[in-house]
């Protein structure tokens, strides 16, 4: 059971950086999983690890020995590949049975270790299957067999539910980290769905073009998102430029499009322009009457949908250009109505104050 | 222009118009390509008691008729595997190695198909055969040829003419590979080399298969370059020429055998090939192993490259160096002739090109719709019909065709009579014979291409011809452009139908007139011929580079 380390690696593809002077480490037995829009070179860093890409700077570890120089086939490693790259030309029971025969087994053992892994996955009946004849779902698991009959205790997973309807994605993402864990291997998945990173992650590893921005337990990544970027993309958070007015000792009034905030914050002056983040669970959509918390401010309710027993309620501050996003419970006693006026109220521990980002905030939000 | 395609929605939008349009288009297909091409068919049931007493009962006759075909196939056979061997491994390279002069070496292998064959056949004979300076004899101090007129130089010549055809069939579905396969078969622990055994290879047998079909159906029907090298070997085409007026039975023979011996072979081809399995388990773990370190992959590609230089490099461009030699002293009998034959040169190269241009334009014309009415408006059984007839006129050798359409046109018994053996016959002949190399890719990208963006177009109000002239036209323009060049060199450079086509006339095409040049140096020791012809290659080569050149620029500005 290895760990992987990276440590400043740095690939290029013609003038684009793909991966830019990337650290970091996995544990034995971890299960990690790189996070980032499309484009953020999260394949090109699998790939470096597999094997089969090499990187222009920097050095990998696996298991404390640097394989730089070894060619993907003696590494160790299971590459598990986002449309699954099972070969077309062979049967279900060929392609588990491919890992065990390029070591040289005899050959009635790749066959047990092929039949073993497949009834693992529930599909020993589909052996003797074309992939094509196979459900995305079924060919999911045959990928996974033919990743785990190599033996290889570190599994590398390309964006391995993409390709799936939804709701199997969601059934599958779990039966994959129970698989990892049963068999003590260490994984390194990669995706853009937060929710599945969430889901199945022992450490997330924020990756926005090509360079680390945040490791840590989901929880961290998702309450303490150290910019403005992993409070948008993982908490779906509302963003804003923000001017800073007064400042005590532990908190900060900033001021935004004429609303003034209150939030905990320190290290800022006067006068500084700051990004100020509010996450949607955080905000509470309050009528008239209640009693409110720190921040208050009215605001007409511009768009309802429901989501999962919450409500995802966008609503714009009253007199100001400024948009806010809630999520409240949906229950019964909360009937609420777009164009409905009501107070949005937050305290100011949930407000997070970052200072402006060098490249502007338009930029620092993008996905691309 | 704009009313004109007013009047072209109209007319496509009128059912009797368009019923009306396809029947023309597939009348000319079928009367005018496919029936003449297979004509020598019919023509021998009606002259079997002939065939019988002129070429069955005597055996000396029949026995010359059947070793020509055996030796035709052999040669065709050999061709497959020595580039098969040769040319996957270096599509392989100009895929997916990066190294200087890739570009100019990509170019310079399709050289050897836009080359008139009879130039290349020369060029490699000079070189092979003759002790002339910085030729292979010379190279190696030798006072005579290094090798002689015979089935050797005829493999060297097949050899090199046929290897384009599979090194492009391989690099087209080479360069479409999906990687992440190779990616799973090496963490899956291949090394490299059996990663190719086992995952790329089985993908690419496809490109590899229809490659070996073209270069095989290329193989047995070239005349004209083989003539000039097979000295006492004569191959099937050959005799076909040789015979079609000395003994028209036996030439009708040998065409109807090696038409049906190149289908029987081509379509057992392919059909095998669906049944040709891999191993996928490491055959030789440890050879494996070496054949995948970076020393054993970099001494295989100086191999291959080396052969290329060698085999096929070499003696292609040998041509070049013969204005090197001293033109010959004037002759006692004829004291003007020292000069290159100018006006014979000009007046065929005239001819050729525009027989290319012409033919490949009528091709067009009647090809694209041909290839929009199978892919669009053909479905089941009758489409793979269709679709396998335009594959066969492929693979119809172009001596046998060029026979065939002899038999069919011209003053032969029961033919129409209305072209005697010459220039009129190689215009038709150049037309049925590339008249497939336009539809061929045309077809293949409308396969390709998803009706879903001619729904559209016409859910949003286009009729059917602006649909076509609108969005199908600039979709599939890299494949009529490829469609166009494929035809226009196939043409330039096609010598044994022509050939055959012209009878005694010389002045036809400027293939021909090499060929003539050729022989009447070989037969009668005329030196000013050997120069004219050493000349006239030369000048060839030049032109043919810079035609490959045009091409790939225009082909370039396209994509």
């Amino acid at each position: 059971m290895p760990s992987v380390e990276l440590v400043g690696v740095t690939k290029r593809f013609g003038r684009k950086t793909a991966l830019d002077n990337v650290s970091l480490r996995v544990e034995d037995g971890e299960y990690a999983v790189v996070l980032g829009p499309t484009g953020a070179g999260k394949t090109t860093l699998l790939r470096i690890v597999a094997g089969v890409l090499k990187p222009d700077a920097g050095e990998v570890r696996i298991g404390e020995a640097v394989v730089n120089d070894i060619p993907p086939d003696e590494r160790g490693v299971a590459l598990f590949f986002q449309n699954f790259a099972l070969f077309p030309h062979m049967t279900v029971l060929d392609n588990v049975a491919y890992g065990p025969r390029m070591r040289g087994l005899p050959e009635q053992d790749c066959i047990r270790i092929a039949r073993e892994m497949l009834d693992l996955v529930h599909l020993l009946e589909r052996a003797n299957s074309m992939p094509h004849e196979l459900s995305g779902g079924m060919q999911q698991r045959v990928a996974l067999a033919r990743a785990l009959a190599t033996g290889a205790n570190l599994l590398l997973l390309d964006e391995p539910l993409s390709q799936l309807d939804a709701r199997i994605g969601e059934e599958l993402r779990y039966e994959l980290r129970r698989f990892v864990k049963d068999l003590g291997l260490t994984a390194i998945h990669v995706t853009n769905d937060v929710d599945e990173a969430m889901a199945v992650a022992d450490k997330i590893v924020v990756l926005k073009r090509g360079s680390v921005i945040q490791v840590g337990s989901p929880e961290e990544v998702y309450l303490k998102p150290k910019t403005p970027f992993v409070a948008s993309f993982v908490g779906e958070a509302t963003v804003f430029e923000a001017i800073v007015r007064a400042v005590d000792s532990e908190r900060v009034r900033v001021e935004a499009m004429g609303v003034e905030i209150m939030a905990y914050a320190q290290g800022f002056s006067g006068g500084d322009l700051v990004v100020a983040a509010i996450r949607p669970e955080s905000i509470r959509l309050l009528r008239e009457a209640e009693p409110a918390l720190a921040n208050r401010l009215e605001v007409t309710v511009e768009r309802i949908s429901f989501i999962g027993g919450m409500l995802r309620v966008e609503c714009g501050v009253v007199g100001t250009d400024l948009k806010l996003l809630s999520l409240v419970p949906d229950e019964e006693n909360v009937e609420l109505a777009e164009g409905e006026k009501l107070f949005a109220s937050f305290s100011p521990e949930e407000v997070s104050i970052y200072p402006y980002p060098s490249e502007g905030l338009f930029r620092e939000l993008s996905l691309e | 222009m704009a009313s004109l395609s007013g009047l072209l929605d109209k007319a496509t939008r009128s059912a009797l118009a368009r019923k009306a349009f396809n029947f023309t288009v597939l009348a000319f297909f079928f009367g005018f390509v496919l029936i003449p091409s297979l004509w020598v068919f019919p023509h021998t049931l009606t002259r079997l008691d002939q065939m019988y007493t002129q070429v069955i009962a005597k055996p000396e006759v029949l026995s010359e008729a059947v070793t020509s075909l055996i030796r035709s196939v052999e040669i065709a056979l050999a061709v497959v595997v020595i580039d098969v061997a040769v040319g996957v491994p270096v599509a392989w390279i100009l895929v997916r190695r990066k190294f200087m002069g890739k570009e100019f070496l990509d170019t310079l292998l399709d050289l050897p198909v836009t080359m008139p064959t009879s130039a290349l056949g020369f060029s490699i004979y000079l070189f092979w055969a003759t002790p002339r300076k910085l030729s292979m004899a010379d190279l190696l101090g030798l006072k005579t040829g290094f090798l002689s007129e015979g089935p050797l130089l005829v493999l060297a010549l097949h050899a090199v003419f046929c290897l384009p055809y599979v090194v492009r069939s391989v690099i087209g579905m080479v360069s479409e590979l999906d990687p992440t396969y190779e990616y799973a078969a090496r963490t899956l622990g291949a090394p490299s080399f059996t990663t190719f055994r086992t995952v790329s290879l089985p993908s690419i047998v496809p490109g590899i298969v229809s490659g070996a079909i073209l270069a095989f159906t290329r193989s047995v029907s070239e005349t004209g370059a083989t003539m000039i090298v097979a000295g006492w070997y004569e191959t099937a085409p050959v005799y076909i020429k040789r015979m079609c007026d000395v003994n028209p039975d036996a030439a009708s023979l040998v065409t109807i055998s090696l038409i049906a011996t190149s289908l029987v072979l081509v379509f057992a081809l392919s059909a095998l090939s669906a049944y040709w399995r891999v191993p996928i388990v490491r055959v030789l773990p440890s050879l494996e192993r070496w054949l995948s370190t970076a020393k054993a992959s970099a001494v295989r590609d100086f191999v291959i490259l080396a052969f290329l230089a060698v085999v096929v490099f070499a003696p292609t461009f040998y041509i070049a160096v013969a204005p090197l030699q001293a033109p010959p002293q004037a002759q006692a009998q004829r004291p003007d002739s020292t000069e290159f034959g100018w006006d014979a040169f000009a007046e065929t190269l005239v001819n050729s090109l525009l027989i290319a241009s012409g033919a490949t334009a009528v091709g067009l014309l009647l090809g694209l719709p041909l290839a929009m009415y199978i892919s669009r408006r053909l479905s089941g059984r009758l489409k793979v019909l269709l679709d396998t007839l335009v594959n066969v006129s492929v693979i119809v050798p172009t001596s046998a065709l060029a026979y065939s359409l002899y038999l069919f046109w011209g003053d032969a018994p029961g033919g129409l009579g209305l072209f005697e053996k010459g220039l009129a016959l190689v215009v038709v002949v150049h037309m049925v014979l590339t008249f497939p190399y336009v539809v061929r890719p045309i077809l293949s990208a409308l396969e390709g291409l998803d009706p879903v963006y001619e729904e559209a177009a016409l859910t949003l109000g286009a009729k059917p011809y602006t649909v076509f002239r609108t969005v199908v036209l600039p979709l599939i323009r890299p494949a009529i452009l490829a469609g166009v060049v494929l035809s226009f060199t196939r043409s330039f450079s096609e010598t044994g139908a022509t050939v055959i086509a012209s009878g005694a006339q010389v002045r036809t095409t400027v293939p021909v007139l090499i060929v003539g040049w050729v022989k009447q140096a070989q037969k009668l020791g005329d030196q000013v011929a050997l120069y004219n012809a050493s000349i006239a290659c030369a000048l060839l080569l030049g032109l043919s580079y810079a035609m490959l050149v045009a091409f790939r620029l225009v082909m370039g500005r396209v994509k």
